[in-house]
């Protein structure tokens, strides 16, 4: 830490100078005081752990939300590692928050798009919903064998119609190769 | 009818909790916000309880400011101003101390005294049960204005005191409101970032 308050890289540029803008771009409301050793290293050690808990995870994803700015750092829950702000953020990290943390929705300044679940994720209920002309009465095991008897039927019914369409057009081109 | 709060009548008991009885002083930090720049629209008293706010918005691109603070050397009290003239009122006061007073201190401290008035919120050291007790808006109605402001070589190491008051002809409608954002740590979260709004 002795280096990145005192000294240089190779092109003159104080470290010091990059350190106070990276560590802005993830904490822009904290003050940094420079002159004051125990708070800086304060500071360096939040920007660490950052670094180790959230820059370094395999899930990164962009996602839609945006926190207000008053409650960027916050925590994904009580006595979590992980401090949540705009610049670090993952699709899974604010769905969390939408669902999970006590404030919720209120907690962005845009919300996050709504996950969209695939049948796999959905209960019987929801597949109901989805799948009107199901019998509702079937067990889940055999909704889902339905559901996908229609799913495979559609598809046929797209290779079919996408078969007919060439051999149209193919037709077409023949009739106007022999003009 | 509307004009139900100047008359309303005592409704609930005043009942102790022996786990979370009230301690003195406050944590170190105080935000203080500029009054012009709280978004009342977009802040939220509560529904049920007039005492309690909800949510404490600033303006687009504003923000509240820290004063950093040690010990209890920073610290607020209210009272009852009866009046025969007029309803009743309240008056807010926070006695603050600046213990570096470097140039660019003295220059926010002069800019404190121009005649503006702020919103305070304290972070308590009283935390209440479940925590929900811990935050104090002073000055949710009319802000507090600089009310004397001293810095003597003899005293305190030099540094510079101020109180921030309610001006007489300007007195809080109720006494100072608590602030909870649906919980403990969201509200922290909100304090630490001085309720700024980008």
């Amino acid at each position: 830490m002795i280096t990145i308050q005192d000294e240089k890289d190779s092109d003159g540029n104080h470290f010091i100078t990059s350190f106070i803008r990276d560590y802005k771009k993830y904490f822009p409301a904290d003050i940094i005081n420079i002159s004051c050793d125990k708070c800086f290293r304060a500071h360096y050690n939040k920007f660490i752990n950052l670094l180790k808990n959230n820059i370094m995870s395999n899930s990164k994803k962009e996602t839609t939300g945006k926190l207000h700015k008053k409650y960027e750092g916050i925590q994904m829950h009580f006595g979590s590692k992980n401090f949540i702000t705009n610049a670090t953020m993952t699709e899974e990290q604010a769905q969390y928050l939408l669902n999970k943390h006590p404030h919720g929705g209120k907690l962005f300044a845009v919300l996050p798009k709504a996950k969209v679940k695939t049948d796999s994720e959905l209960n019987k209920d929801e597949l109901i919903t989805k799948y009107p002309e199901i019998d509702p009465k079937l067990n889940v095991k055999e909704f889902r064998k339905e559901i996908q008897a229609i799913k495979e039927a559609k598809k046929a019914e797209k290779k079919a119609k996408k078969a007919e369409k060439d051999a149209e057009a193919k037709a077409k081109k023949d009739a106007e190769g022999n003009k | 009818m509307a004009s139900d709060c100047l008359t309303e009548d005592l409704a609930n008991d005043f009942l102790n909790d022996c786990d979370n009885l009230t301690i003195t002083g406050i944590e170190s930090n105080v935000v203080i916000i500029p009054h012009s720049d709280v978004n009342k629209a977009a802040s939220i008293i509560n529904a049920t309880n007039r005492m309690l706010l909800d949510n404490l918005a600033s303006n687009s691109g504003k923000t509240g400011f820290l004063l950093e603070g040690v010990k209890q050397l920073n610290g607020y009290n209210w009272e009852f101003v009866p009046s025969e003239e007029t309803t009743d009122k309240y008056r807010h006061v926070f006695n603050g101390v600046i213990l570096t007073p470097n140039a660019a201190n003295r220059l926010s401290a002069s800019k404190l005294a121009r005649g503006k008035s702020y919103m305070l919120v304290i972070h308590k050291r009283y935390k209440g049960a479940n925590q929900k007790d811990a935050f104090l808006v002073l000055g949710w109605d009319t802000g507090l204005y600089i009310t004397g402001m001293t810095e003597n070589s003899k005293e305190a190491d030099s540094a510079i005191k101020f109180t921030l008051g309610s001006k007489d002809d300007s007195l809080e409608y109720d006494a100072p409101r608590l602030l909870l954002e649906t919980d403990y740590a969201t509200t922290l979260v909100a304090f630490n970032n001085k309720f700024a709004t980008p």
